[in-house]
C-alpha cells in the first residue's frame, strides 16, 4: 500500500473517529461500528478468464491466416497480392520493420504468455458504520467502505487495475469514491434522514432495493450493480447488496394509511461498475478498449420514480415506475482516436484514428479465428459487427479498402485476416453510453394458509413483472443505431421455512423462476446468443432460468448451511453451495463454492463466467 | 398471627382440592379479588404460611437468606424444575424478600383501574375471543381478573403483554454458551404498541383507525454491526385465531422482505435463546395454541417486583453462577402465596419443536411469573423468566407518560437446558444507537411499527 494510501485511510478513519468526539458534545446520539474481513478466492479449475491477456486461448498459436482468401504461403504470391493492393512490395519472407504483420506464411501469433492462476481474490476490507441521533425527527448515518486487493492474480501486465474507473476524476465509480488500481475508499451510504408522523425523507448517497426476487432482479430498477468486487460472486442470498451501486439522491415516503404507502425518489445517475480489465473477473474482452461515455456525458443526469405499496391482508402489492438512464448501458463501436500507422501503410494512423481499430500488434486480435471466438462469447455477431466497423464510420474505412460484406462469412474472414495479417493486430475501441428508458412494474406476494403443517401452510408467492418500451440495447453488430426493443422481465417466487426435524430450525427455501423477452440475466441482448464462427444464427427468443435457494441453520444458528442453483433452460448451471460459522459476536466465517457448468455453445448467460470457479472463504471480524 | 389451621398443609389441600375440582378461587382466608378491587391488602387473602417463607418452611429458610445448591432442597417443591435445577447443579442462587401484597405495587396503575372498571364486562365469544357483554373488543385490563379456566388466564396474559399501552424496551443482551462463556451480544429495542384494550384513558380504549387489530409490535437490533438495523415488525389481530402478519428488514439484503409467520420457533439471531413464541410466555395468539388446563394451584417462589436496579450504572444487574460465574442474574424472589399453573400446547403449530409449554401465573395480578417448555419427546428443554414491577429503588424512580411510577418487565433469562445455552437480557438506561426505554410516551405506530419504519431503522 502506497503511502498516500495509508494517508487517505488514516485520514478517513481519523475524522470518523473525530466525529464519534465531537458529536456526544453537542448532545447527538453517536455510535461507530464497523468490520474488518478478508476474503480470498482460490480457482478450482486450470481455466483461466478469456478476456484477459493471459487468459485468451489463442495465446502462443500460429493460427494461419488467409487475407482476401488467398494462398500466400510464398513471396511472390504475397508480393503479387500487394501489388493488387497498390502496397508496397516484401524483399524476402521476414520484414523486422513491420513487426509482426504481414507475415509470410499469413500467420496471426499471439505472443503473450499464458499465466496459470491459483487465486481470483485476495481483499482486504474495513467498514466503518456511523449513525447519529440528532433528535425525535433527524438522524444521519454514513458508511465508510474501504477495500484493498493484494494482486494474487497474474495478468501479462503485472500491474493490473481492480477498482480504478474512468467515471470520475479521483478513479472511482461514484462521486463519493476515491481508487487506485488496487484499492478504493467509498463512502456507500453517507445520508441525512428525517422523519415526522408518516413522512419519510431520506438524503444523500443510498442504495433504493424494491424487489423480493433472490438474485433475480426484476423490479430493483434504481440502481445499477458495481462489480469490481468479486463479480456477483459472494453468496446468491446476500441478494447484490453489496453490489448495488448507490446515488446522491432524495428519497421520501408517506404513509398513506396503515396499508397504503407512497415513495418517491431523485436520484444522480450511477452507471454500473464492470470489473476492470486484467481483473480476475474482468468481462470484457481485454483486446478492445471501452471507453465510457459518462463523464462529460451523463454525469449530470438524474433518475426519478415512484412506488405505491399497500398490504392488504394476506396480500402485498407493489407498484413502480422509474424514469431512468440504464445504468448498464448500450455499447458500439467508436473512434479510436489512435493514431497509429499500419506498418505497411505509412500516413495510414491518421486514417485509423477514424475507425474503431489501432495497430496493436502485441495485444491486439491477431486472427479472424480469435475475431469470431470472442464475439459469440459476448454475444455479438462477427460478421454483422465487422460490417457495422466499416459502414459506420465511413470515409475513412472505405479509404482503407475496407467493405461491406454482406452476410457472408466466408468474405468477412477474408477480410478480417486481411487487417489482421496487414496491421499484425488490431485493438478495437467501445464506447458505452446510457439511454434513457422508463420501466413500469408491479408485483404481489400472497401468504398461503393451507391446513396446519402442510407444504402449502404460510408458503409465500411472489411475482415480479416489468415492462421497459423501447429498451436501448447494444445491437449484436455494435453499430452506431443501437437495438431497440420492448422488454417484459417477469420472475415468480415460491418460497417456505419449513422444518424438517424437532431439532433443527426451520430451513428457508426458495424455488425461483425468471422470464425475460429480450435480454439475459446480465442485460445482454439475446438477439446476439449463438454466435459462431460463422457469425451469428438468429439469437434466442428469450430467457428463462429457474434457481433454487436455500439454507439451513443449526439449533443455535451457529451454523448455516446455503446452497444456490441456478439452471439456465438453454443448458448452463450455476450452482453454489456454501457453510457460514458463527462462533460469537465477533468473528464469522463464510466458505462458498462456486461451480459454473453447461454446455459452452454461447446460448446460456452463465458460460460467459465459466472461469470463475472457485471456493471464496470471507473471514470477518466485528468492532 | 399464626393460626395453626391455616398452615401450609391446608392451604396445600384446598389449592389440590381446587384443581381437582376443577374449582379456580383466588384467595384462601377469603376471596381474594374483592380486596384487589376494593385496593386492599392482598395479604388479608392467605394465611402466613403462604406469604412468608420463614412460616412456610418453619425457619430453615428466612425471609433475606439466600437459596443456593446447599438449601434449595428445602423448597424444592416451591419451584418449578428448571428454577431448582439450576439453583442444584449450576451455581446459580436467589434471595428471599418480603412478599409484596399492596395491589398497587403488584399492578400497573393504570391498568390495575382498568381491570377494576371493566371487571365482569368481559366473555368469550363462540371463536373463543375476548369480548366485551356486546360483542366489542376489550376495553382494558384483565378480561378474567377472577379467571376460572385456562383460557381466561391465558386471556389475561395475552391481551396485554407488558401491562401498558405503549411500550419501548431497550434492551441489553448476553448469550451464555454452554462452557459458561458470553458468546454472542446484542442490543435490541421491543417496541408494542397495544391499538385494544387501552388503559391510559377510560373514555378511549381504542386507537382509531386499527378496527381488527390487537397490536404492533417490532422488535429491532441496533447492535452490533452485522445485525445492526435486523427487524422484525408482527401485526397482531384481535381474532386471536390468525397468524400475525410479519415483516422483516435484514441489513445483509438491504430491503424489507414478507417472512411467514409460523416459524415463530426459532433463534432470531444467533445465539439468542428467546423465540417470538417465548416472548410474555405467551408470544403467540392465544387461539394458536389449545389444550389449555390448569394443573395445579400452589404457592411458588418466584422472581419478585424489585428487580429493576436503577441504582446501578446503566441499571445492569449483577450475575453470577454457571461455568464462569456470569450466566445468572441476581434475582429477589418472593412466596407468591397462589400460583396457577397452566400448560398448553402448540395446536396450531404441528411443527412446532414444544410440545407443552408450563406456566406459573400469579393470580393476584394474573401475570406470568416464568414458564418451562417441554420438547416433543416431553424432555424439559426451556425456562423462560422475567421479573416484573415498580421502577423504584433507593430514592430513584422512572416515570412513564401518563406520570405513573413505571411498572413493567425489568429483565428476562431464556436457558435452553438441553444445550445449556443461556440468553439474559436486562431494560438498559440506554443501549446502542441511543435508544432507551419509555413507556406509555406517545404513539409509536408511524415511528416504529410500520414496514416503512423497519425500512428506515434498517437503512439509516
Amino acid at each position: 500500500m502506497k503511502r498516500s494510501e495509508k494517508r487517505l485511510i488514516a485520514g478517513l478513519m481519523g475524522s470518523c473517529a473525530l466525529v464519534g468526539l465531537v458529536m456526544p458534545a453537542f448532545g447527538v446520539d453517536f455510535s461507530i461500528s464497523g468490520f474488518v474481513q478478508q476474503q480470498i478466492a482460490v480457482k478450482i479449475t486450470d481455466q483461466e478468464n478469456p478476456n484477459n491477456q493471459a487468459g485468451d486461448p489463442f495465446n502462443g498459436k500460429k493460427v494461419p491466416l488467409e487475407p482476401l482468401g488467398a494462398d500466400l504461403g510464398s513471396l511472390q504470391a504475397v508480393n503479387n497480392l500487394l501489388s493488387s493492393l497498390s502496397l508496397p512490395q516484401l524483399n524476402d519472407l521476414t520484414n523486422p520493420l513491420l513487426g509482426s504483420s504481414v507475415t509470410v506464411p499469413p500467420t496471426g501469433y499471439r505472443d503473450v504468455r499464458s499465466t496459470s492462476n491459483d487465486f481470483n481474490l485476495m481483499m482486504t476490507r474495513i467498514e466503518v458504520n456511523m449513525q447519529a441521533a440528532i433528535d425525535a425527527n433527524w438522524s444521519a448515518s454514513a458508511t465508510v467502505r474501504a477495500v484493498y486487493d493484494w494482486n494474487p492474480y497474474k495478468d501479462v501486465s503485472g500491474n493490473n487495475n481492480f477498482y480504478e474507473t474512468q467515471f470520475h476524476s479521483g478513479g472511482g465509480g461514484t462521486p463519493l469514491e476515491y481508487a487506485e488500481k488496487d484499492f478504493m475508499v467509498d463512502l456507500p451510504n453517507a445520508t441525512i434522514n428525517y422523519t415526522n408522523g408518516s413522512f419519510y425523507a431520506k438524503l444523500g448517497n443510498q442504495q433504493i432495493a424494491w424487489g423480493e426476487a433472490v438474485f433475480f432482479r426484476v423490479m430493483d430498477v434504481p440502481n445499477g450493480l458495481d462489480l469490481r468486487r468479486h463479480l456477483i460472486l459472494d453468496p446468491g442470498l446476500e441478494e447484490y447488496s453489496d453490489k448495488r451501486v448507490p446515488g446522491l439522491g432524495l428519497r421520501m415516503s408517506y404513509q398513506l394509511t396503515p396499508d397504503w404507502e407512497v415513495e418517491g425518489f431523485i436520484q444522480k445517475f450511477e452507471p454500473s461498475i464492470f470489473p476492470t480489465p486484467s481483473s480476475p473477473y474482468n468481462l470484457i474482452p481485454d483486446q478492445f478498449t471501452l471507453h465510457e461515455r459518462y463523464r462529460g456525458y451523463a454525469d449530470d443526469l438524474w433518475n426519478v420514480g415512484g412506488r405505491i405499496r399497500a398490504q392488504l391482508g394476506d396480500l402485498g402489492l407493489q407498484f413502480i415506475a422509474v424514469s431512468r438512464h440504464n445504468p448498464d448501458g448500450a455499447i458500439r463501436w467508436t473512434k479510436s482516436g489512435v493514431d497509429k500507422d499500419i506498418p505497411i501503410l505509412p500516413g495510414s494512423g491518421k486514417t485509423l484514428a477514424e475507425t474503431p481499430f489501432e495497430v496493436d500488434q502485441e495485444r491486439g486480435v491477431k486472427s479472424q479465428e480469435e475475431w469470431f471466438y470472442y464475439a459469440g462469447a459476448v454475444r455479438l455477431d462477427g460478421v454483422q459487427a465487422l460490417n457495422s466497423a466499416v459502414d459506420d464510420f465511413q470515409p475513412s474505412t472505405g479509404a482503407l479498402t475496407a467493405y461491406n460484406v454482406g452476410e457472408d462469412p466466408a468474405l468477412a474472414r477474408a477480410e478480417l485476416d486481411t487487417f489482421f495479417w496487414l496491421s499484425g493486430g488490431l485493438r478495437g475501441h467501445i464506447e458505452r453510453i446510457f439511454p434513457y428508458e422508463n420501466v413500469f412494474g408491479a408485483s404481489a406476494n400472497y401468504v398461503f394458509s393451507g391446513s396446519p403443517g402442510s407444504f402449502m401452510e404460510q408458503l409465500i408467492g411472489r411475482v415480479e413483472l416489468t415492462y421497459t418500451p423501447n429498451k436501448v440495447y447494444t445491437a449484436p453488430s455494435l453499430g452506431k443505431d443501437f437495438l431497440v426493443e420492448d422488454e417484459w422481465a417477469f420472475a415468480a417466487v415460491a418460497e417456505k421455512w419449513y422444518r424438517w426435524s424437532e431439532d433443527f430450525p426451520a430451513a428457508y427455501l426458495v424455488a425461483q423462476y425468471i422470464y425475460k423477452s429480450a435480454s439475459d440475466l446480465f442485460s445482454r441482448n439475446l438477439q446476439g446468443y449463438g454466435g459462431d464462427e460463422n457469425g451469428l444464427h438468429g439469437g434466442i427468443s428469450n430467457y428463462q432460468a429457474v434457481a433454487f435457494a436455500g439454507f439451513q441453520p443449526s439449533p443455535s444458528l451457529e451454523w448455516r448451511f446455503e446452497w444456490a442453483v441456478l439452471y439456465d433452460l438453454r443448458g448452463g448451471w450455476y450452482i453454489q453451495p456454501g457453510v457460514r460459522w458463527k462462533p460469537d459476536d465477533k468473528w464469522q466465517v463464510d466458505l462458498h463454492a462456486t461451480v459454473i457448468a453447461g454446455k459452452d455453445d454461447n446460448k446460456n448467460a452463465v458460460s460467459s463466467i465459466d472461469f470463475a470457479d472457485e471456493i471464496s472463504l470471507r473471514v470477518t471480524y466485528q468492532f | 398471627m399464626h393460626i395453626r389451621k391455616y398452615d401450609a398443609g391446608f392451604s396445600r389441600r384446598q389449592f389440590l382440592e381446587r384443581t381437582a375440582k376443577g374449582v379456580v378461587a383466588a384467595g384462601v382466608l377469603q376471596p381474594l379479588w374483592p380486596l384487589i378491587a376494593n385496593a386492599q391488602d392482598t395479604a388479608k387473602a392467605y394465611p402466613e404460611e403462604l406469604q412468608s417463607i420463614d412460616a412456610y418452611t418453619k425457619g430453615k429458610i428466612k425471609t433475606g437468606d439466600i437459596v443456593d445448591a446447599g438449601n434449595v432442597d428445602i423448597v424444592k417443591d416451591l419451584l418449578d424444575p428448571i428454577t431448582f435445577k439450576q439453583i442444584k447443579e449450576m451455581g446459580r442462587r436467589i434471595k428471599i424478600v418480603k412478599t409484596a401484597t399492596d395491589p398497587l405495587v403488584l399492578n400497573s396503575n393504570k391498568y390495575l383501574e382498568a381491570t377494576v372498571r371493566n371487571a365482569g364486562k368481559a366473555k368469550l365469544d363462540g371463536a373463543g375471543n375476548v369480548v366485551t357483554q356486546d360483542g366489542k373488543r376489550w376495553i382494558g385490563g384483565n378480561p378474567f381478573p377472577n379467571a376460572k379456566t385456562g383460557e381466561e388466564v391465558y386471556a389475561n396474559l395475552s391481551l396485554s403483554w407488558g401491562r401498558n399501552d405503549v411500550g419501548f424496551y431497550a434492551l441489553r443482551d448476553c448469550d451464555i454458551s454452554p462452557s459458561g462463556e458470553i458468546a454472542y451480544k446484542y442490543d435490541f429495542c421491543w417496541v408494542e404498541q397495544n391499538v385494544a384494550g387501552l388503559t391510559s384513558d377510560p373514555n378511549k380504549p381504542y386507537l382509531e383507525g386499527f378496527d381488527d387489530m390487537l397490536r404492533f409490535q417490532t422488535v429491532f437490533f441496533s447492535s452490533p454491526n452485522d445485525v445492526r438495523g435486523t427487524s422484525f415488525l408482527s401485526n397482531h389481530f384481535y381474532d386471536q385465531s390468525k397468524f400475525p402478519d410479519l415483516f422483516g428488514y435484514l441489513p445483509a439484503f438491504k430491503r424489507e422482505r414478507r417472512f411467514p409467520t409460523n416459524q415463530r420457533f426459532e433463534p432470531l439471531v444467533p445465539g439468542l435463546t428467546l423465540f417470538l413464541s417465548d416472548a410474555w410466555h405467551a408470544g403467540d395468539p392465544m387461539l394458536t395454541w389449545g389444550n389449555y388446563k390448569i394443573v395445579d394451584t400452589k404457592p411458588h417462589l418466584a422472581a419478585a417486583g424489585s428487580n429493576w436496579h436503577g441504582d446501578r450504572p446503566g441499571w445492569e444487574p449483577e450475575v453470577h453462577g454457571g461455568p464462569k460465574g456470569i450466566s445468572f442474574y441476581e434475582y429477589e424472589y418472593e412466596l407468591k402465596p397462589e400460583v396457577l399453573v397452566i400448560d398448553s400446547e402448540p395446536t396450531g403449530y404441528p411443527r412446532a419443536p414444544v410440545g407443552k409449554r408450563r406456566t406459573y401465573v400469579d393470580v393476584r395480578n394474573m401475570q406470568g411469573l416464568v414458564s418451562n417448555t417441554y420438547d416433543r419427546r416431553g424432555e424439559l428443554w426451556k425456562l423462560v423468566e422475567a421479573p416484573y414491577g415498580r421502577y423504584e429503588r433507593n430514592g430513584k424512580t422512572v416515570k412513564d407518560g401518563n406520570g405513573e411510577v413505571v411498572w413493567s418487565v425489568q429483565s428476562c433469562m431464556a436457558h435452553d437446558i438441553q444445550s445449556n445455552r443461556l440468553s439474559r437480557f436486562y431494560m438498559a438506561e440506554e443501549i446502542g444507537g441511543g435508544y432507551k426505554p419509555s413507556w406509555n410516551s406517545g404513539n409509536l405506530y408511524e415511528q416504529f411499527l410500520t414496514i416503512q419504519a423497519i425500512r428506515r431503522l434498517g437503512s439509516s
